[in-house]
């Protein structure tokens, strides 16, 4: 499968004035992102998450390292086309209507006048602000903010999603929605990059994940893979009363239960998290 | 073969100018002054404002800068104080019997310089600046718009919504004049005015633009103003540099009066009092001075913004 993203020995240190380092964000990053699959960054605040994201978009430069998106560099305006980007919050203009606003992108991604209008009604219609679209948004509540943020996003309808927290600031049925406009984009062949810290969304959304800490990459890998506990086995079975799970691995068959399934147990994504960043913070310290 | 990009060419288009206005400048008779003159307008007026406003990206840009000038308060308030000041002139300017109509013009003139000043440092001096503050241009540049682009639409924005906004002044200022003293003390002077000191918004918007894509708000509001005033005093700078004998003094002076704006080219508020006019020629080289210099400007703008680390504030 190509890679739609590249990223080699990437890292970002931000200067102060005197252009002294402060902070090392990201520290030599890589990796790589598949055509076609949701893949999401995790780690604690102020891991380099954001950070990675600037820098795909170009918004800030690496100080070394190099970024391929679509083969080409971050610089190269051409790619943009096809990039989506909902920044952390949503950063608006307070003085436009939903309807400007999107119509001022859709202008900026050189969309044709007609194609604007229609696919601004079925975006707004999507996100669920057809009725407030006249509003300025300066106006808007914090979800409602977002859910510009995201119609933006799909307006452009591109090839690589860059999402940054995604479902922060909205209510359960609000992030469930985004959620399946998330999977609803991956059908359609897109590819997803997403930052977040809940983990719960995370494990159910993610084909493939990386985990930051200290702008470091700490684990990389498909969700199953790094959630299995291999040196473990795991055994469900129906039909067996609880003295007899003992003498079950030989006696299973003989005893005359059902076999459902062997595997190995499944660690949730918020304990594999917890564990590895304490891990780590504990070497450094 | 490599895309050539339209920034390379407007840039290399207004170095190019600039070295040949220096040639003619230091070797007179070289050409006539005259053609140059309208050619160089002629030219940077369509470097300036036609071609950038084929690219349907600036014109959005543009577009939205003047959307939001319109929508925001505080110009309002300016503008109401203005249409005020020309009020009150024109209802108690009975001080100077005689050439009252004068001494109302001059202060209404005086009113506009003030509006072209405020919008300079209220508007178009937080420009770029804001939305690098308020991160819209993360969004922004997530689209296929190169950061030249956005210079370039934030200054014709500015300098659409400058031009109107003092196109109105005008009209009221002028009218309420001509309802006051009748048609016969009319002078085309006073129309030139007008337009010089639209010419003049110009370049205060151009330099704070491209301030605007390195200095915060306060920083550039403080810049803007000195430059205004530095811009205004390059007689009295000229006087004091001609007077002294210290020779790295009176060179730094000189050079400060190269970079500094020229605004007396554009006022001509004290000719009028004296009862002078100026002709079409004149006003038209100020134009192209203007447009020569903002041009310098807005490239300046578009080179720093094209490595500006959008989230260094
Ligand atoms: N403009 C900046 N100047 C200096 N340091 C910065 C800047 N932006 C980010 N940093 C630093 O870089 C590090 C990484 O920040 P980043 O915003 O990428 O974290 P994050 O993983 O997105 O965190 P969060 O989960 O809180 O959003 C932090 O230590 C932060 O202080
Ligand atoms: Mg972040």
């Amino acid at each position: 499968m190509e890679n739609v993203i590249e990223i080699k020995s990437l890292k970002k240190v931000y200067r102060d004035f005197w252009n002294r380092p402060k902070v090392v964000a990201v520290d030599g990053l890589d990796l790589s992102v598949r055509r076609g699959e949701i893949f999401g960054i995790l780690g604690p605040n102020g891991s380099g998450k954001t950070t990675t994201l600037k820098l795909l978009l170009g918004l800030i430069f690496p100080s070394s390292g190099s970024i391929k998106i679509m083969g080409v560099s971050p610089e190269n305006m051409e790619c943009k086309k096809n990039i989506g980007y909902m920044p952390e919050e949503s950063y608006l203009y307070g003085f436009l209507n939903a309807d400007e606003i999107l119509d001022f992108y859709g202008k900026l991604n050189a969309m044709p006048e007609k194609l604007r209008k229609k696919r601004i009604d079925e975006v707004l219609d999507l996100v669920g602000l057809t009725e407030a679209r006249k509003r300025r948004v300066e106006d808007y509540s914090k979800g409602m903010s977002r859910r510009i943020g995201l119609a933006q996003v799909l307006l452009k309808d591109p090839e690589l999603v860059l999402l940054d927290e995604p479902t922060i600031g909205l209510d359960p049925i609000g992030s469930r929605e985004i959620k399946d406009i998330i999977k609803g984009l991956k059908d359609r062949g897109k590819t997803v990059l997403l930052s977040s810290h809940l983990l719960a969304e995370v494990q159910t959304i993610c084909d493939r994940i990386a985990i930051l800490y200290r702008g470091k990459l700490v684990e990389e890998g498909r969700v199953e893979d790094l959630l299995t506990v291999s040196n473990e086995t795991e055994i469900i079975t129906s039909g067996l009363k609880t003295g007899e799970v003992e003498k079950l691995k030989e006696l299973v068959n003989k005893l005359g239960g059902n076999l459902i399934s062997v595997g190995h147990p499944k660690e949730t994504l918020e304990s594999l998290f917890v564990k590895l960043i304490r891990e780590k913070s504990g070497k450094d310290s | 073969m490599k895309k050539i990009k339209f920034p390379a060419i407007y840039i290399v288009i207004v170095i190019s100018m600039l070295f040949i206005t220096c040639i003619l400048q230091s070797k007179p008779g070289l050409m006539p002054e005259l053609y140059w003159t309208y050619f160089k307008a002629a030219a940077l007026f369509a470097l300036v404002f036609l071609v950038p406003l084929f690219n349907r990206k600036i014109r959005a840009i543009a577009q939205s800068v003047l959307k939001e000038e319109i929508r925001k308060k505080t110009l309002y308030v300016i503008l109401f104080f203005m249409v005020l000041l020309v009020g009150i002139i024109h209802i108690f300017g009975k001080i100077a019997p005689g050439n009252q109509h004068i001494f109302v013009s001059e202060l209404g003139l005086s009113g506009m310089t003030m509006f072209g000043l405020l919008f300079g440092i209220f508007m178009a001096s937080t420009a770029i600046y804001k939305e690098m503050e308020k991160k819209t241009v993360y969004v922004m540049l997530s689209y296929p718009v190169s950061r030249q682009e956005i210079v370039m639409g934030k200054f014709i924005g500015n300098v659409i919504s400058v031009t109107l906004f003092s196109c109105i002044l005008s009209v009221v200022f002028i009218l309420s004049l001509l309802l006051r003293f009748g048609f016969e003390k009319f002078e085309l002077m006073l129309l030139y005015s007008c337009i010089g000191l639209m010419i003049e918004f110009m370049l205060i918007v151009a330099i704070a633009i491209t301030t605007s894509t390195l200095l915060s708000t306060i920083s550039n509001f403080i810049f803007v103003f000195i430059i205004f005033v530095l811009g205004h005093m390059t007689e009295q700078i000229t006087h004091i540099t001609g007077r002294l004998e210290a020779d790295p003094i009176k060179s730094a002076g000189n050079m400060l009066l190269k970079i500094i704006p020229d605004f007396s080219r554009f006022e001509f508020k004290d000719m009028l009092n004296l009862g002078q006019t100026v002709d079409v020629n004149t006003l038209i080289s100020s134009f192209g001075y203007a447009l020569l210099y903002s041009a310098v400007m807005v490239s300046m703008g578009m080179l720093i913004f094209r490595k500006r680390e959008v989230d260094r504030l």
